[in-house]
């Protein structure tokens, strides 16, 4: 996977080229082949009828459910509002370790039937498998890993059927007290008998959440350690607020080592959920900056990433909105943040699209991070991109540049014209690069295999003894002299889930890295002479 | 990356682009004249346009094929679309106004602002500039110009425009706030201090303002006050400085929702006749359309035409019998009438047919109350909380229905969210203040009409408190 020209090269050689073709345009950096990769999932949004879950997508995640060491699958279904279907279950694809996969979803209990819309992955139980919780237009779900890519519900016995309309969400460890908590996003209170009737210039069309005057409270569960969890939103001051709750990042982004909550809001102020500890938090998010963007204006956050952008230790967020709303990237300095979309050149571009998914990975290995932004609409779009889908829109891809701003990449080779939702990047085919699933509404689902990425690379995966993935770990390698951070997060983007490893892309450099982990609870683990070009697991105590 | 994308869209929008630069801004005034007019620009579609739309588009079509030599009939073509957002048109007929009258340089103001959503960055900072060249006088162009230079992230080069904007027109806010904005972004939090200061009183209620200002006491580490102004400023909207076009543009607005935004305007400001004028009006073209008949009931509620509010809820109750805002507006209407038990019949339809609905509690809530029945009300009050625990209205008549049954720590706490929520709500603050003098809570009482001084220095309920806490 590594024919296609690299963009450095391709932009020296452009220098030289400049009569013969168009400036600036590079090879495309992915491939689509989900159906040559064995993924047949389209996704059903049900009968149209203009009710508002119609219109949201789902999302899916990266996770080695088999613990055969390979990324498998599971894609989140919507299907029919009018109650649980066979159309509306889940899927889940084991990879061969090629990057080939095959549907194992039925008999493997994992298919759930509810109106999806995300899933968090965490090891709840601690038993070294990673397990699966999934939120619905309903009851949701948590799927109990039993081993061999078989799951079990054990959503009763756990207590975390939580009914309303669930959207993203995380298991992280709030209270650090060894275990995974769930904290599970809500958007809205609805029902199809509250529907209300919108429309444009051009005609009927889905509503915006605000028509619906009806934000919900999200949930956060403790884990009891012993199978069970309790709500305790209430005493943990989640149930004091409300908001159209649409993406969860997770991370101790004021730096006092434990981990805050940051929610995106649908035309609501974002929250930021300090962690007073003890499962207790408080909402400063307007105060540190990223509850609104620097206009003071609520944007339609949808999806949200908490990624590191500078490599300089603490987290910076960065949040999907709608079309005629720049996405938003608010850089954090010292636990503040300031929304610097405009300089680092990602607010322009950005107006004319609705994003969704986005993911912040170093796609083409050059040691800077770039950025994929799954698009599409949730109002009819005039027959701009897609005569056929009013809601399609192009994805966009953009380089992370040296200096620290962002450009678009172009052509937008794979990044197909629909309307985009759920995404996540991890190393499918085992290659060493970063490939991306998109699952877009009422559409095939794509896999955008990486055909660009050159440079050196390293992939650390950071377990506990009993196997179990370290959630919330900030990882450091030194290479190559250039020192990079990445934080294990892997709720992000809009409903879906990363791989619980980090990767790293080095340029040109040879030899080996000094790979060193901080866990929340401020333990350290250090690797020294690790080769590049390789994925490790690192086990902490 | 600024190589063009190959979209229709953008075709068409770089169409109107070149035209109107190949006009330049040295064309002589009438240059054009003896010249082929331009062809009046048609909508790219009318498959899914609101009928109130087509119609409008039509009608000022029919209007401008009478004359389509002069620019006017192609700016105001251009307005229209601009007010329904059909930004290619928009920029395409504003493009044909300028291009047949360069003198009326309004025209090329109006087509950057309507390519400001269809162009690159970069194509629309050089559309802007090109208009603040042409127009050193118009404080409205320079001000545009400073906030494109600014989204572009170019700050520093955002200060000179944004500071010709304030000299030509020093008394609105809009120029200062653009500096304020711009010097936050370069780092000079403490002279963004003044500017924005200084725009807040020049305007208290712009909350965009307020926001900035917020931002930038955080940076002095002034956080107190910084609490308090960002709270003030959060969900303010950016504006820009209005040109002479802004009352036209604002009358063109035809589809539902910008009616039904308008109306909503209207009542906001209490015109409330002319609120139900724009709401009738909008019926005819959408007369099945449920939220609308009851945006109409609404209205005429508000002029006391009660017995055709209740015709009209009558309609959208038969076309949508499960629809919760019907049952809503149903009870006020009947109580409104004098039907009491109507009115609870149907408050308690709402909350039946939307359980998890904060304004169908709020109905059965107010209309409880009325019936003096304050135990049952104050528990559908709770009911709204509990599903919309920072809702303004929820909180109000929770603070209203424990006052009524003298629950003085409910009553308190109700009014401190709405305060936390809305630091501005007057009312809120002044009872809060109230309630704190008869516990005998005189800090409280002091913190609260220290921020009603802020809000509202000359309100004649502030003298009466501050005299009954400055008493020993």
């Amino acid at each position: 996977m590594r024919h296609g020209v690299g963009p450095r090269h391709q932009r020296l050689a452009c220098a030289g080229a400049l009569l013969l073709v168009a400036c600036g345009r590079d090879a495309p950096w992915f491939v689509e082949n989900a159906s040559e990769r064995g993924l047949d999932f389209v996704h059903a949004r049900g009968e149209a009828r203009y009710w508002f879950p119609e219109i949201m997508g789902s999302g899916l995640a990266l996770v080695d459910v088999d613990a055969d060491g390979d990324l498998d699958l599971y894609l989140v279904q919507s299907g029919d509002l009018s109650g649980p279907s066979d159309a509306g279950r889940n899927r889940l694809y084991r990879n061969d370790g090629r990057g080939t996969f095959v549907d194992a979803s039925a008999g493997s209990g994992a298919d759930d039937p509810g109106y999806g819309m995300g899933v968090a992955v965490g090891d709840y139980d601690g038993d070294g498998l990673p397990d699966l919780y999934v939120t619905n237009v309903g009851r949701n779900t948590l799927l109990r890993n039993e081993g061999g890519g078989r799951f079990r519900d054990a959503t009763e016995e756990a207590g975390v059927g939580h009914e309303a309309w669930g959207t993203s969400c995380a298991f992280f460890d709030g209270d650090a007290d060894g275990d995974l908590d769930l904290y599970v996003v809500n958007y809205l209170h609805w029902d199809a008998r509250n529907e209300i009737e919108c429309g444009t210039s051009l005609g009927q069309d889905y509503c915006s959440p605000n028509s619906y005057e009806s934000p919900a409270q999200d949930v956060l569960y403790e884990n009891l350690g012993d199978g069970s969890f309790r709500d305790v939103s209430r005493e943990a001051g989640i149930a004091d607020v409300f908001g159209n709750g649409l993406g969860v990042s997770v991370g101790d982004f004021g730096g006092d080592g434990r981990l805050d909550v940051y929610v995106a809001n649908d035309m609501m102020p974002n929250q930021l959920w300090i962690n007073d500890g003890g499962l207790r938090f408080h909402d400063d998010a307007l105060l540190l900056g990223c509850a609104v963007n620097r206009n003071g204006e609520s944007e339609a956050g949808m999806g949200t990433v908490a990624f590191d952008l500078e490599s300089d230790g603490d987290l910076d967020l960065f949040l999907t909105h709608l079309r005629q709303e720049t996405n938003t990237l608010y850089v954090n300095a010292g636990g503040s943040f300031s929304d610097r979309t405009a300089p680092l050149g990602l607010a322009a571009p950005s107006l004319r699209h609705t994003g969704f998914g986005a993911c912040f990975a170093d796609f083409d290995q050059d040691g800077v991070l770039d950025l994929f932004v799954a698009n599409g609409s949730v109002s009819r779009n005039r027959p701009e991109f897609d005569p056929e889908d009013p809601y399609a829109e192009p994805d966009q891809l953009f380089r992370g540049l040296e200096s620290g701003g962002f450009e678009e990449v172009e052509p937008r080779g794979a990044t197909a014209i629909e309307a985009s939702r759920g995404a996540a990047a991890g190393d499918l085919d085992g290659d060493g690069d970063l490939d991306l699933v998109v699952v877009d509404s009422n559409s095939r689902v794509r896999l955008l295999e990486n055909v660009t990425a050159r440079g050196a690379w390293l992939i650390v995966k950071v377990v506990d003894e009993a196997g179990s993935d370290q959630l919330g770990a900030a990882v450091s390698v030194e290479a190559g002299g250039r020192l990079l951070r990445r934080h294990v997060a892997p709720a992000t983007s809009y409903c879906s889930s990363l791989p619980a490893e980090v990767h790293f892309g080095f340029g040109n450099a040879t030899g080996s890295a000094r790979v060193t982990v901080l866990r929340p609870d401020g333990t350290r683990a250090l690797l020294e002479e690790v080769p590049l070009n390789r994925r490790v697991v690192l086990t902490v105590r | 990356m600024s190589c063009p994308m190959p979209d229709a869209l953008r075709t068409l929008a770089l169409a109107a682009c070149s035209t109107i630069a190949a006009c330049g801004s040295g064309a002589a005034p009438g240059s054009s004249a003896g010249a082929e007019p331009p062809a009046l620009v048609e909508p790219l579609s009318t498959e899914h346009l609101d009928p109130r739309v087509r119609e409008l588009v039509e009608r000022e079509l029919a209007a401008a094929r009478e004359h389509p030599e002069e620019a006017r009939s192609h700016g105001t073509l251009g307005l229209v679309y601009e007010a329904n957002s059909m930004w290619e048109e928009a920029a395409r007929s504003y493009a044909n106004a300028a291009k047949l009258a360069p003198e009326e340089r309004v025209w090329r103001l109006h087509h950057a602002i309507a390519s400001r959503v269809l162009l690159p960055i970069d194509e629309v900072v050089a559309l802007f500039a090109e208009v603040a060249r042409a127009m050193p006088e118009s404080a409205p162009a320079q001000e545009h110009y400073g906030s494109v230079l600014l989204e572009a992230g170019r700050a520093a080069d955002a200060l000179a425009p944004f500071r010709t904007a304030t000299e030509l027109a020093p008394e609105k806010p809009e120029g200062f706030v653009g500096m304020g904005a711009a010097l936050l972004e370069t780092g000079e939090a403490r002279e963004a201090v003044r500017l924005l200061e200084h725009a807040t009183a020049l305007d208290p209620a712009y909350r965009h303002a307020h926001y900035l200002l917020g931002l930038a006491y955080r940076e002095l580490g002034q956080e107190d006050l910084a609490r308090l102004e960002l709270a003030l400023g959060v969900d303010g909207q950016k504006r820009h400085m209005s040109d002479v076009l802004a009352g036209e543009l604002n009358r063109f607005s035809a589809s539902v929702p910008a009616r039904v935004q308008r109306a909503a305007r209207l009542t906001e400001s209490g015109d409330y006749e002319r609120a139900v004028t724009v709401l009738e009006r909008s019926i005819e073209s959408a007369p099945r359309n449920v939220t609308l008949l009851n945006n109409l009931a609404a209205a005429y509620l508000n002029v006391g035409r009660k017995q055709e509010a209740l015709d009209v809820l009558k309609q959208a109750e038969e076309i949508d019998p499960a629809r919760s805002l019907t049952a809503i507006n149903l009870s006020a209407c009947y109580e409104a009438l004098g039907f009491t038990r109507r009115a609870v019949e149907y408050a308690d339809a709402a909350v039946a047919r939307a359980p998890d609905y904060a304004p169908a509690y709020i109905a059965r809530a107010r209309v409880l109350l009325n019936a003096k029945r304050p135990e049952e009300a104050h528990e559908a009050a709770r009911a709204a909380v509990q599903r919309a625990p920072r809702d303004l209205d929820s909180l109000r008549m929770l603070a209203w229905t424990a006052r009524e049954l003298g629950l003085q720590d409910e009553t308190r706490a109700a009014l401190a969210t709405i305060v936390l929520v809305a630091p501005d709500d007057l009312t809120a603050q002044l009872e809060l203040a109230e309630l704190a003098l008869e516990s005998g809570d005189r800090a409280a009482a002091r913190e609260a009409l220290r921020i009603v001084r802020r809000l509202a220095p000359g309100d004649p309920k502030l003298e009466e408190l501050q005299a009954r806490l400055d008493r020993p």
